[in-house]
This record gives C-alpha cells, structure tokens and sequence, in this order.
C-alpha cells in the first residue's frame, strides 16, 4: 500500500543518496579530529594537560546526581553543531540549484511530486536528517572518553563506571539532539533563505546568499539607521552553538513563532522558484 | 506487427480512412490564447490547440518557434496566460496531479547521474503509484542495461532506452516528448520509436512529439501541428492534409500550366520542376505530372515560406 508518507520517504532517501559524500565525510573528519585530539590528551605529548583537564571532567562526573554531570560530555559535543549547521548549509545551498544545473530537475518535475513536498523534503534532511546522520559519530565521540575516565573513577571510588558511562553518553546525545533539532527549527528562516538562493540562483549560490545579507545589512543601517537584522542574524547563529537552553520554554516562544512564520514564507518563495526557474 | 499497429491507429478513430472524426472525439489538450513573453520575445503569441485523446500529434516548428514553450505550458513547468486545459486539469494549479496522468522525456540526459538504474526504479515505484516495476524490468531485460551501474556511465541511447521504459511502464494517458532522440545515432532512434509503437501506444493513449527530424516521425503521425514565431500555422489531421495539400512532379511540358495554378511554393529537384498545391483537386493537378501527398518537411518549408511571402508582401502593401 503506497501513501504519501511512501513518497515523502523516498524523497528524503533521495536526498540521503544523492548528497552521500556530503554527509558521512563530515561527520567522519570531524569525530577523527575529535578523537586524535582525546589520545593526544591522554597519550600523546600534551598528557599533563589532559591529565589535569581529566580529573577536572572526572570530579563533575563523580558528583551525585549524575544527571548534572551530563554537561561535560555535552560540551564535547559541541564540536559537532557548527559542524551539522555547516554541512546543512552547504547541502541547502547546492540541493536544488544541482538539480538544474545538471538538468535532472525536470525528470524530478515529471514525477507526481509538488514543489511544496519537494522543498519540504529538503527542510527535514537539513533540520532532522543531517543531525541523524550526526548521531552514531556523536554518540562513539562520547563514549569514548567516557569509557576511558570509567576504570579511573571506580577506583578513586566515585561509583562511575562503564555502564553509568553508557547511559551518561545516551543521556547526552539525546540532549544533544533536542537542542541541535530545536535550533533547526529556530533558524528555518536561515535554511528558507538559503533553499530560496540555491532555488534562484543561475550560479554561485553560497555567494549570492551570504553577499544578500551583508547587502541587507548594510541597507538597515544606512536607510533606517538601525542594526536589527544584525542583532537578529548575530542572536541565530549564537542560538546554534550555544543554545543549550530549556527545551519547551523555546519550543513556545515568540522567537520561535517568528522564525517559524519567517521561514513558512522564505519557503513559500523557493517552492515558487523552484516551480518557474529553469 | 504493422497491421496490429494500424488496427490500434484505426481504433484511434486517427487513421485514414472511416472512424471516428478527431473534431468529435474527446480533447486531452484543449488551449485558447496561450501567450508567453520573455522581456520583448513573444514565445508563444496566442495558441490555439485542441489534440484529440488517441492521436499521435507532431509538433513541429523552426528553432525558436516556440515548441518547447509549449510544451512546458501544457506540463505546468511554466506560467502562461490564456486558458489551458489538460487531462481535465490547470496544469499552472495542479502541475503534480497532473503528472498522475501525464509523462514526459525533455530530451536525452536529463535523469540523475549520479543514480544506478536500481536505484532510478526504486525511487520511481515509491514516488509514482501507477508505475508498474514488473513491466519496466521487463522491459529493460531486453536491453543492455546494467542495473548498478551509474547513470552517468551509460552512453547517450542506453540513457533514452533506460528513460523510455521507465515511461512506458507509468500507466500514463498522455506522453510528451520534446526532441526525445536528439544526438543519438539512427540504431538507437529507430529502436527509440519502434519500441513506442509497438510495446506503448494503444490507440487510447495520446502522445505529441516535438522534433527536427521530422522524416523519421511522419509514418507515426495521425495529427500535425506547425508552429511559427509562436503561433500555430496548421493545425490538421494528416488524412485532412493528404487531401487538403497534393505535390506535383511537373512533366517540362506542363511548366507554365502548373505555375498559373498558383502553387502554394515550388522547387526545382534534379532539374524538375516540383508543386506544392492547397486546395486544388488531384485530378485537375493530374495532367500536369506525378501526382503524390508531400512529405511533412517539405510541406512545412511550404507552409513557412508561404506565410513569410504574405507577411513580407502585407509589409509592401502597407508602406
């Protein structure tokens, strides 16, 4: 029984498919930078540094409740979200713009598939599917430095050890999930923006994208002498790398009905360019 | 295998002969006043079309003449203003329902490289609910094809083999194919359209082709449309064409008789003298020499080099 559910998998398969190296070779740089950075800590030359770094981490993670100590593998973590938004933002950008360029977008406009599923469809592999992507290489990135504390904190007799190890990496990795999807949806007028640009442009997109903020920019400070837009694009971008804050609070706020809105009609724009730009 | 073709063709109520006449039968495509402007180019200057379901219509026209435009219109792929309708549908409001009923091939390569045939199938069964996998594996079982090789790998004919039987297995009612076997060489277009004959069309599907190689489509054709500078100049059936237009190889006797005849455009071909007549009857044009129905490329120089001479003698009259 085929639904439209069917069709929509599909479409993110696709997307997963056709952007593969894009998104494992990522992941993949950053979790070995990741790691050769832990093992230089702990093995290699700089093993004072991380020998004290260490028992810093360890003193947080041996303190009762455990569920506060959660912080330290997430912010080893935090490597990993400008490296999702990065690579979102280089697959918005050429997503659709590859489509014409390579002129397989009309077979994809000869399949019974709406220009609002097919944008959709890209909103959620940027949003939800880069970031699950993410997750597995996240997910060993903690563990390991976790698994290697564990034998050294029973012995001081903190009570952590491996399987509390375990469940503290899950624990974090799902936080970090929370955070990195909540801050995909806060920033859909970033990725509306940029679908827009990749649906627009005739050639070099990222650049035409990136030169029409500074452009606006430039524009509100000299027609209405004031830096809002600034203010704005500034308050997303920290969002993203430190917006670890409470989850429902933000999922219902203002700021998130802003973006939400803001992002419904950037969207709107790159399904009608996306429809009439050949 | 011909005969079951013009069987399918005569259900068609297409066919020369009895049947059904194309102005009684239903309309796929019906379109009044289609007008598109790119800044000061006019690419279609109010279209009229009315292509019966069934018929297999040429689209055919110079370069620029506004042929892909037209066939974007009638897919949804562009704006235009007028009124279109096609398979009972706006396309400009339902482009992707639209495509439930209609396929098309832009021209060869436009399908993802970066796909395998596998992976081209497994995406269209999910995507598309009335493609049948079954009859395009079939399909492609005679063809050459690897299956997990690279789009982008296979040559320019095993792209169009690949492509045709993706659409020959969507139970589609109307196919368009603009330019479908440009750059292949004459093995792969000739299987290109024997295949479309024999394993597609069914006397209930419509299909309308837009090419240059206009020689290689015209035993196909049951419907003929000419378009120029973005109007349609001849809108006929060709059994309406083939007693509407008579060709004339002029015996040198009867060169000044054939020439008060006022041809509508003659040529000189190894030295005789050939008419192309509109309208006149073939037993009047019989006494002047061989008496036959032109071909479809030479009656479209005929037509377009009829309208130009007009349009160029309206100009001196009004200066």
């Amino acid at each position: 029984m085929k639904t439209e559910m069917t069709r929509f998998g599909a479409l993110l398969r696709k997307e997963v498919r056709e952007h593969r190296n894009l998104l494992w070779i990522t992941p993949t740089v950053v979790s070995l930078l990741l790691l050769l950075i832990f093992f230089l800590l702990v093995l290699g030359p700089l093993q004072n540094l991380g020998h004290s770094a260490l028992l810093w981490a360890g003193s947080l993670l041996g303190n009762p409740p455990l569920r506060s100590a959660v912080a330290v593998p997430l912010f080893a973590a935090m490597p990993f979200a400008p490296a999702i938004f990065l690579t979102s933002i280089i697959y918005l950008t050429v997503c659709l713009y590859q489509d014409r360029k390579d002129r397989s977008f009309l077979f994809w406009q000869s399949m019974p598939v709406s220009d609002w599923q097919a944008v959709m469809a890209r909103v959620v592999t940027a949003v939800f599917v880069i970031p699950a992507v993410f997750a597995p290489f996240v997910l060993v990135c903690l563990l390991c430095p976790l698994l290697y504390l564990a034998p050294a904190m029973a012995d001081a007799g903190t009570g952590f050890a491996a399987g509390r190890a375990l469940l503290l990496a899950l624990d974090a990795s799902v936080l970090f999930w929370c955070f990195t999807w909540l801050n995909g949806l806060l920033m859909l007028p970033v990725i509306g923006w940029f679908l827009l640009f990749s649906a627009y442009s005739k050639r070099v997109p990222f650049l035409w994208a990136l030169g029409s903020i500074f452009l606006l920019a430039l524009l509100e400070v000299w027609l209405l002498e004031s830096i809002w837009f600034v203010y704005w694009m500034n308050w997303t971008t920290r969002a993203l790398v430190f917006g670890y804050g409470d989850v429902p609070s933000t999922l219902f706020s203002y700021d998130m009905l802003v973006a939400l809105i803001l992002g419904g009609v950037l969207l709107a724009g790159a399904a009608f360019m996306r429809r009439f730009n050949d | 295998m011909e005969n079951s073709l013009l069987d399918r063709r005569a259900a068609s109520g297409a066919a020369v002969g009895e049947g059904v006449g194309e102005g009684e039968r239903e309309s796929i495509v019906k379109a009044r006043g289609l007008r598109k402007s790119y800044g000061k180019l006019r690419a279609l200057d109010g279209v009229e079309l009315n292509i019966a379901t069934g018929s297999i219509s040429g689209l055919i026209g110079p370069n620029g003449a506004g042929k892909t435009t037209a066939l974007k219109a009638l897919l949804g792929l562009i704006d235009v203003q007028g009124d279109l309708e096609v398979a009972g549908m706006d396309p400009r409001a339902a482009r992707h329902r639209l495509m439930d009923e209609v396929c098309f091939i832009a021209d060869v390569g436009i399908l993802p490289g970066w796909m395998t045939s596998r992976q081209l199938l497994d995406h269209v069964e999910k995507v598309h609910f009335r493609f049948d996998r079954r009859r395009a594996e079939k399909l492609l079982s005679t063809t050459e094809i690897p299956a997990d090789k690279r789009i982008r790998s296979l040559s320019k004919g095993m792209v169009t083999q690949l492509h045709l039987s993706v659409v020959m297995a969507i139970d589609a009612s109307l196919l368009v194919l603009d330019e479908p076997t440009l750059g292949l060489d004459i093995m792969y277009r000739k299987t290109f359209y024997d295949r479309l004959l024999n394993d597609y069309y069914d006397g209930r599907r419509t299909i309308i082709i837009s090419t240059h190689q206009v020689e290689e489509i015209e035993h196909l054709l049951t419907h003929l449309l000419f378009i120029d500078k973005g109007r349609i100049v001849l809108d006929q059936s060709l059994q309406a064409m083939a007693e509407h237009y008579v060709e004339v190889a002029v015996d040198p006797a009867q060169r000044e008789a054939a020439r008060r005849l006022g041809p509508m455009h003659s040529r000189e071909l190894l030295g005789q003298l050939v008419c192309i007549y509109s309208g006149v009857a073939r037993q009047q044009l019989e006494a002047l020499g061989e008496v036959r129905t032109p071909a479809v490329a030479d009656l479209f120089v005929a037509r377009l080099t009829g309208e130009k001479g007009r349009q160029t003698e309206g100009n001196q009259n009004e200066n």
